[in-house]
């Protein structure tokens, strides 16, 4: 008797512990998609277009909000800003008309992804850069890069499942790392030269060298003032991607600062209308500290592919300080 | 007299008609599980739970594993304090979800039990940035006052985050999943258990028609003798009796 109630309580216990079970689910194993997915990245682009026509109209910079970032905020503060103080009302850029999205597979924040298309009123196909920090900030747009004459962007690895991304430093299988390319390519531009070994020729460094040389012409030989020059990384990064071929596409920030030192009792030196509106002086007697963002994208090839070429380019003053 | 093989009937059919019962009753078992998977022990088509938001804690959540209870679909309804205020529902990949939520206070589903909501509270930061303002989710709703969602089974590890402002938590969370009918083992049951009761019946019914005589004894009249105690064994099992060609009195 005591053998059956026991064997009925057990009974009545394993029944009760399967009704009060935690039911959950399995989830699948993770599927080989890119960290941002092509829904998402279409909401980035909206997002961003709709900070612009609200910020742009209004010239006024806080209302871009967080939909923009590094590069792209520091131009387009300086645009309104100068615009405002000229009292001058600019159009927001038109929608992108996307012709194909760049999207790197899952990694570690800061996130970017890019988008390659047209935009009316741009005469050259553009290449969009979007940057996210950490998950708790939306991705704004990093830059906005026009393609130079005559380039196209390179095959990517993997683009559906999502580009693999290179460290800064990695440059295993490639004829120089990123950030190596990147500190190299500064140099050249400092330098001012259109030929070194690493890089093939480019119209972006050409106009560089050019506008730095006539300035010079223009105020040094005629005693006014000096001008020096000079580019470096920037520290609002850069991202690499492996291509098809096994080089890289670099996508990267430099800084260009750029000084006029204006010799004692030779006058003065006026400033162009944009300029003088973001130093708020017409002219400067004594000396200008202009400084410039660029954003340069690089075709980086496979160890022994030949040399690192320069696809697309911006540049876009973001502070000017005269006395 | 029959003319029946002189092995007895009883003997070499009783195994084999035990085993078409026993092959019936398996069979027939087999078809009440079946039965019962499909009504007292039926899986609810839906499971509901309420999950009511915390002071302190500005965000109900999910786990990977309580999202993708099996079913199709679930349905996330997210109710505001007040009716005035924006609410947002998303889901996002777990990784990407996890880093949003860093340490931030929250009310996690973790799994359900009948219907009730299994909780958990981790983290301790009052407030994050508003979920409707970050890129982490796949899918998400906003809505003035209520917002709902409704999730697919995808592949991956997936979780849910509703919210209203990052800093107030929502008056009600309402996590509906439909499940999925049956499984893949009712319809076996109902195969397997049908065929088995056939089986046995058919078994049953061929036991019997095989005590007729004849088949498996001698030819007829090659061996016309048979010992008593054998025809006593056989009055004891109620033998068809054979059409009249095969019948004979016993000689003495």
């Amino acid at each position: 008797m005591r053998r059956r109630e026991f064997l009925g309580a057990g009974v009545v216990a394993a029944a009760l512990a399967a009704c009060s079970s935690v039911e959950t689910g399995t989830p699948t194993a993770e599927p080989a998609t890119p960290a941002v997915l092509p829904g998402q990245a279409r909401h980035v682009l909206e997002q961003v277009d709709a900070a612009l026509a609200r910020a742009v109209p209004a010239n006024n910079p806080r209302l871009l909000g967080t939909r923009l970032t590094g590069p792209a905020s520091r131009e387009w503060n300086a645009r309104l800003t100068v615009a405002a103080n000229r009292k001058q009302k600019l159009t927001a850029p038109s929608p992108l008309q996307v012709r194909r999205l760049i999207l790197p597979a899952v990694n570690p924040w800061p996130r970017w992804f890019m988008a390659a298309g047209t935009s009316s009123g741009e005469p050259t196909p553009v290449l969009r850069v979007f940057r996210s920090v950490t998950a708790r900030n939306p991705y704004g747009l990093w830059s906005e890069l026009s393609l130079l004459p005559g380039a196209s962007l390179p095959d990517l690895a993997s683009p559906l499942s999502g580009t693999p991304v290179l460290a800064p430093g990695d440059g295993k299988g490639l004829v120089a790392a990123p950030s190596a390319v990147v500190a190299s390519y500064a140099r050249a531009l400092t330098a001012g030269s259109t030929a070194t070994s690493q890089f093939a020729p480019d119209q972006f460094r050409q106009q560089v060298a050019g506008q730095t040389a006539a300035d010079r012409r223009k105020l040094g030989v005629a005693g006014i003032a000096s001008v020096s020059n000079q580019h470096r990384p920037s520290a609002d990064g850069l991202v690499a991607l492996r291509t098809q071929d096994g080089g890289a596409l670099v996508v990267a920030a430099l800084e260009q600062l750029y000084d006029v030192k204006v010799r004692a009792g030779s006058g003065v030196v006026s400033l162009d209308p944009d300029l003088a509106a973001l130093a708020r002086a017409s002219s400067v007697g004594r000396s200008l500290r202009r400084t410039s963002v660029e954003t340069v994208a690089f075709r980086v090839p496979p160890a022994g592919g030949g040399v690192v070429t320069v696809i697309a380019a911006a540049k876009a003053d973001v502070s000017a300080v005269g006395s | 007299m029959t003319l029946l093989s002189p092995s007895t009937p009883r003997s070499r059919f009783a195994p084999a008609r035990l085993a078409a019962v026993a092959v019936a009753l398996v069979g027939a078992l087999l078809l009440l599980a079946a039965l019962a998977r499909v009504t007292v022990w039926a899986t609810p088509s839906h499971t509901v739970v309420r999950v009511a938001g915390q002071a302190g804690k500005p965000v109900v959540d999910t786990t990977a594993a309580a999202l993708a209870l099996d079913g199709p679909s679930v349905r996330v309804t997210v109710r505001a304090p007040d009716p005035g205020q924006n609410v947002f529902v998303g889901v996002g990949r777990a990784g990407d979800v996890e880093a949003y939520l860093g340490n931030a206070a929250r009310t996690e589903v973790t799994g359900v039990r009948g219907s009730d909501a299994v909780l958990a509270t981790p983290g301790s930061e009052t407030s994050l940035p508003e979920p409707g303002g970050v890129d982490v989710w796949a899918l998400a709703m906003t809505g003035r006052g209520s917002a709902t969602l409704v999730w697919p089974r995808a592949d991956g590890s997936w979780r849910l985050v509703a919210a209203v402002d990052g800093a107030t938590p929502p008056a009600e969370v309402v996590l509906d999943w439909q499940r999925e009918h049956g499984s893949a083992l009712t319809p076996a049951l109902f195969g397997v258990g049908g065929l088995l009761l056939v089986l046995g019946l058919v078994g049953i019914g061929a036991t019997r028609r095989r005590r007729s005589p004849v088949l498996g004894g001698p030819a007829p009249g090659t061996d016309l003798r048979h010992d008593d105690e054998a025809d006593d064994e056989d009055d004891d099992v109620p033998v068809e009796q054979t059409p009249a060609p095969f019948r004979s009195e016993r000689r003495s």
